[in-house]
């Protein structure tokens, strides 16, 4: 089940066409989940940010995280390698529509993603700063289940600052 | 200025988050705007929802409306709103009105605040609006009774 099917879904002609069934079938897999419009979500963060300043992005950092322990308990990540779990979570994150990954380097002990965009930069107005604070918090939180447990993640490029993509370091702490 | 090109006309992009961090969001919002700014905000982003499930497809004929808005129904127009037990309660030309029960559920409160429902009346104005390509204008009513919250939307045009 991917979300393209939803889009479609959402398109009229699939929505006139499609049995009923299959369409309240196909949004009851979303368990635990809402649907939600990117350019809202966008919306919602530049809201906040303009109300609430640089304060808005540790609230998702914590959304990132949150969003980070229910994918643990979900897929029962516990002491994990660390490449495995960027593995599941690029996977976990694309499905969701949350990145759209552009390429992902991984070493011993660090690792680079670059996204095109994130669910946080795509819609978002040009700023000097970096947007996507729920990824890192996400990919912080979700290496805390790692068997090394200690990870840095900070984004170093971001489209909504005029660069040409997100990237993220990701590095272990000694 | 948008960091990339946002939305087309007929494509909506959609991404699946927790509830939990939907409900924490819809919060904030509303604690930091006000339940009014953040009731009219899901109102506006309800209807450009609605109008999107039926851009280009005009229609005249009430049969058809009707059929449209069951099919709408059937689905459920919002997860907040039963489907089960939702219903056309009245229809012309001028006013709609659509019933449906939600389960009184103290621990979700989220799903018959204000603003969701501010939405839901803004996806079925935006709807109707995309359709008949005239003005509508909604509002929404919640009665509890019993364990169950009734709630009635009421569609009718601007200006008659």
């Amino acid at each position: 089940m991917n979300l393209d099917f939803v889009e479609k879904v959402i398109s009229l002609d699939f929505f006139l066409d499609a049995s009923t069934a299959v369409l309240k079938n196909s949004f009851n897999k979303f368990k635990n989940s809402r649907i939600m419009r990117v350019e809202t979500f966008s919306l919602s963060q530049e809201i906040l940010e303009k109300y609430t300043g640089k304060a808005a992005l540790l609230l998702f950092f914590n959304y990132g995280e949150m969003s980070a322990e229910l994918m643990a308990k979900e897929k029962k990540i516990k002491n994990n390698n660390y490449v495995e779990i960027i593995k599941e979570f690029t996977e976990f994150a694309e499905q969701r529509k949350w990145i759209k990954i552009k390429n992902l380097k991984l070493s011993e002990d660090s690792a680079i993603l670059t996204c095109e965009w994130t669910l946080q930069s795509k819609n978002h107005s040009i700023k000097k700063y970096c947007v996507c604070s729920f990824i890192e918090g996400f990919i912080k939180k979700i290496l805390s289940y790692s068997e090394d447990k200690r990870f840095l993640c900070n984004e170093v490029k971001c489209l909504a600052r005029g660069d040409d993509c997100c990237e993220f370091r990701i590095k272990k702490q000694n | 200025m948008i960091a990339v090109s946002s939305e087309s006309k007929n494509k909506i992009e959609m991404v699946i988050i927790p509830i939990k961090v939907h409900e924490f969001l819809s919060k904030e919002l509303k604690r930091v705007i006000g339940e009014n700014a953040s009731s009219d905000l899901n109102f506006e982003q309800g209807k450009k929802i609605g109008m999107s499930l039926v851009r280009g497809k005009h229609k005249n004929d009430p049969e058809d409306i009707k059929r449209y808005l069951k099919k709408l129904i059937l689905i459920g127009y919002y997860s907040g709103v039963s489907s089960k037990n939702s219903h056309i309660k009245t229809f012309s030309n001028n006013k709609i009105v659509l019933s449906g029960k939600s389960r009184f559920d103290q621990k979700n409160k989220d799903s018959y605040s204000n603003p969701t429902l501010s939405y839901v009346t803004g996806y079925i104005v935006g709807f109707m609006e995309e359709l008949t390509q005239k003005k509508w204008k909604g509002k929404y009513t919640k009665k509890i009774k019993d364990k169950n919250i009734i709630i009635e939307l009421i569609i009718e045009r601007k200006n008659v």
